[in-house]
């Protein structure tokens, strides 16, 4: 009993950790052999799919299912917190700027935007031609009615106080063109109308109240929801109308082909990882993810499956609270750096399935810089060690969510870090009672319990100020945010406030570009690796990928007989 | 009897109320808070507030208590933190499932055991005996998972006769119901065995033969039908505790029951479902043990009901 409740409950937190939005599958590696290693294929240079030619999908006449990993929690976008459950509701919704395979931000019910200079007023423009699928169309009034329910915060939904702390007004200029103020400069507003909490909903639902959006979602979107029974499956249906399929209405090229998307897509939660590889196997499943590290290769001895990888946005640290002794010296931080073998990381916990991390955020998200990784010198840890007088290193402690991928991770730590006389102690406990005594304590860090901390971050809005100002901006130490690290630096402050008071482009690059170089030298954590996202088709399917940020992306999907 | 029955719903009143008090401050013990499990990873402390408000969970226990209890007097089990649906819809969509495999799993495991455990018990100490012990013992002994992901790879993945997880049809309830009743077959085959070895001993089985009955008779007309109370017994605490959900089958075949539904409400520190799950736990086994009680007097009529 005990151990399965375990497994599902580190299905629930990886699930719920590789948290939000993007799109992705630039460099998608397909294999059925032996494509094992680091080696990445471009997605069309696989032997193990033939191109399915133009018109030749059969997939508008298919029935496919999906084996997931967790029930959903909600179908209201901004009561979501789960990646699982916004990926569905961004095939049912679209948004005003979505994001591209390469996570670049692109116009989806928007055209375009303009801002000014101090970015406190935002005049977007509307695509035309376009409505939801009960006939409502799709205009200014419907726009304004879903920011009116983005900026209420008396209806307690999980990610309000995303944006109704920066909306201050929004009114209608003319039928297709809406003008927002904000309460302050926020650089980024752009990139959180794309995070998948601010998909667009129809106005006739938001009208009927939160519970029906939450139960029976209607968008724009390439698909219409169906019905979804708790625990066992919710169902979707394709939407031929989709505008997305109109070259003109796009403006020129079409989101999808004609004959990409699938009849209905029925999702299924199993949450035990060994059944889901069986119901790819046996075919009782077209389609599942994440694939569980250890039956990767088993699924690419399978000609039967196409099992993918690609590079994802979550990125694993190990946090070290730099308010207190000894870990307030920075060549102590630097020392645990050279300490940890992040090759060897890679292939103990992580099977293979990651890349060593060369930042605080992903290549995928805005505005990264990669910096070269410390290289691992157990010499040169313990000579910084003595340097910061402490010639027989220390004792101190790591605190963690008990779930068996961190319970390796923390292993590790451990077993490594003994080589340069470090000792750790192994605090693991169930995450409810790790929130409690880490997020939820209000005391300066010196006098926080925790010494160093496993977790892994992934920016849901693909922007580099959500992978940076809740992890180490001043305001976001604990309970207010992330800053575990309770790392304070006047610098990056500047750079975090710079990155957020503009809209010019070439301002926050620059900015981010400099806080990253911050953030490696100053090490606050340590950066191990980007988890690869893993998933499994049958082969007769063809362009599902996963977005970065773990969410399904099927927008072209096809099918062979 | 009907007095007897009455009786007993009447004296059921101060258990429930003991469950339902012991429940809702117990849960509520337990470390760890609902607001933030809620408002999920990457929440900030605005977030985890407003969440908290918005679940009534700002306000003093007694008054939550107060508000509960009220709402049971009303039929209303609360409302669930982590779906914000009736908790009485969750139950309901998973109740029938886990009745259904409950009983699929009851009859195979109750005839296939009784059989089992009288051939056992009317051979003691021969192979007969010997095989059907050791069955028994493989079937307690071999852990649910494997048993689950076994016939999965046989029955799904290499035969594909049977689907592999999912409710709804017959197809679905075969794989899970041999997993679940495995264990159960074999604990039913031992106390069947004991118990007849028991009643074999006595005295009117020896009256039975010496009359010249045929053994067919005496095995089954005289042994069996004495040893069935402690096969009752057995069946009636293991009806009670499938009821409850079994958490490894349905992790395992990914079945819509309550034993899922447990689990989750635990990690997300979902009180009223929670405690309405365990009331409805408690509730099942006092009906069921009513019912044995009462079985008890029609199997056998020496035991009198007061």
């Amino acid at each position: 009993m005990r151990r399965t409740g375990n497994k599902l409950y580190a299905l629930l937190l990886a699930a719920a950790m590789v948290t939000l939005t993007a799109c992705g599958g630039g460099g998608s590696t397909a294999s059925t052999t032996a494509a094992a290693g680091g080696e990445t294929a471009a997605a069309g240079e696989t032997q193990a799919q033939a191109e399915i030619p133009a018109g030749e999908s059969i997939s508008q006449e298919s029935d496919v299912v999906a084996a997931v990993t967790v029930d959903f929690t909600t179908m209201d976008p901004m009561d979501t917190s789960d990646t699982l459950s916004g990926g569905i509701q961004r095939m049912i919704m679209d948004s005003l700027f979505g994001f591209d395979d390469d996570m670049t931000i692109y116009p989806m019910l928007a055209t375009g935007y303009e801002a000014n200079e101090d970015a406190t007023e935002f005049t977007i423009t509307l695509r035309e031609g376009i409505s939801f699928t009960d006939g409502t169309p799709w205009d200014a009034d419907a726009a304004l009615a879903n920011f009116a329910k983005w900026d209420d915060e008396s209806l307690g939904l999980k990610r309000t106080t995303f944006l109704c702390n920066v909306l201050d007004s929004f009114e209608k200029v003319d039928d297709y063109t809406i003008k927002v103020n904000l309460t302050e400069p926020f650089g980024a507003f752009i990139s959180n109308l794309a995070h998948p909490a601010c998909v667009i909903m129809s106005p006739k639902t938001i009208e009927a109240g939160v519970d029906e959006c939450a139960r029976n979602p209607v968008g724009t979107g390439q698909y219409k929801f169906v019905e979804w029974i708790e625990g066992d499956h919710l169902t979707l249906e394709l939407n031929k109308d989709w505008w997305g399929y109109d070259a003109d209405i796009c403006g020129g090229t079409a989101l999808a082909d004609a004959d990409a998307g699938f009849k209905t897509i029925t999702f299924k939660p199993v949450p035990e990882s060994a059944t889901r590889v069986a119901m790819i196997q046996s075919g009782d499943a077209q389609i599942m993810w994440t694939t569980p590290t250890e039956s990767v290769s088993v699924l690419e001895a399978d000609p039967n499956v196409t099992s993918y990888q690609d590079e994802g946005i979550v990125v694993r640290f190990l946090m070290m609270n730099t308010q207190k002794a000894p870990f307030n010296d920075v060549r102590v931080r630097q020392a645990m750096d050279y300490a940890l073998n992040k090759e060897a990381y890679i292939q103990v916990v992580k099977n293979g399935l990651a890349t060593p991390a060369t930042s605080i955020i992903g290549p995928a998200v805005q505005y990264y810089k990669g910096n070269e990784p410390r290289p691992y010198d157990p010499e040169k840890a313990k000579e910084l060690l003595a340097e910061a007088g402490y010639p027989d290193g220390f004792t101190t402690t790591v605190m963690y969510a008990n779930t068996t991928a961190n319970q390796k991770q923390a292993e590790f730590y451990k077993q490594q870090l003994e080589q340069v006389g470090i000792n750790l102690e192994l605090k693991g406990m169930e995450s409810a009672i790790l929130n409690q005594r880490i997020q939820d304590v209000d005391v300066p860090g010196s006098e926080a319990e925790v010494d160093c901390y496993i977790i892994g971050w992934s920016p849901s809005t693909g922007d580099a100020d959500w992978g940076i100002r809740p992890l180490l901006a001043i305001e976001s130490e604990p309970p207010m945010s992330y800053n575990i690290c309770y790392y304070e630096n006047e610098e990056l402050e500047g750079y975090i406030r710079t990155g957020l008071e503009s809209a010019d482009d070439n301002v926050r690059r620059e900015a981010y570009e400099k806080a990253q170089d911050l953030i490696w030298e100053e090490t606050p954590m340590v950066f191990m690796c980007v988890d690869s996202n893993v998933w499994a088709t049958s082969a007769k399917v063809q362009n599902v990928k996963i977005y970065p940020d773990g969410a399904i992306n099927m927008k072209n999907a096809k099918m062979t007989k | 009897m009907l007095r007897y029955t009455l009786k007993r719903i009447v004296g059921v009143i101060p258990t429930l109320i003991i469950v339902i008090t012991f429940v809702f401050f117990f849960v509520r013990l337990i470390p760890g808070d609902p607001a933030r499990m809620v408002a999920g990873e990457q929440a900030t402390l605005q977030d985890v507030e407003a969440v908290r408000e918005q679940l009534g969970l700002n306000k003093p226990i007694p008054i939550q208590y107060i508000n509960y209890v009220g709402g049971l007097l009303h039929g209303d089990l609360g409302t669930s933190l982590r779906t914000k649906r009736p908790v009485i819809t969750e139950v309901a969509a998973r109740y029938g499932n886990t009745m259904s495999l409950t009983i699929a799993s009851l009859i195979w495991s109750t005839i296939v055991g009784v059989l089992l455990g009288v051939w056992s018990g009317k051979h003691r100490g021969k192979w007969q005996d010997f095989t059907g012990m050791t069955l028994a013992v493989s079937g307690i002994s071999l852990p649910n998972f494997w048993i689950g992901f076994l016939l999965i790879m046989l029955f799904a993945v290499k035969l594909r006769w049977l689907p592999t997880t999912g409710a709804g049809s017959w197809k679905n309830l075969v794989l899970p119901a041999i997993t679940l009743g495995t264990s159960i077959a074999a604990i039913i085959a031992r106390f069947t065995r004991s118990s007849i070895i028991e009643v074999l001993k006595e005295d009117y089985i020896r009256t039975a033969r010496a009359k010249g009955l045929k053994e067919k008779t005496v095995t089954w007309g005289h042994a069996f039908r004495n040893s069935m109370i402690s096969v009752v017994t057995v069946v009636g605490l293991q009806f009670g505790f499938l009821l409850g959900g079994s958490v490894v089958t349905e992790a395992v075949f990914a079945f819509p029951g309550l034993g899922q539904l447990l689990i989750e409400s635990v990690n997300y520190r979902d009180y009223p479902a929670i405690q309405s799950l365990i009331l409805i736990f408690s509730l099942q086994f006092i009906i069921i043990n009513l019912v044995v009680d009462i079985l008890y007097a029609v199997l056998n009529p020496e035991i009198k009901l007061s």
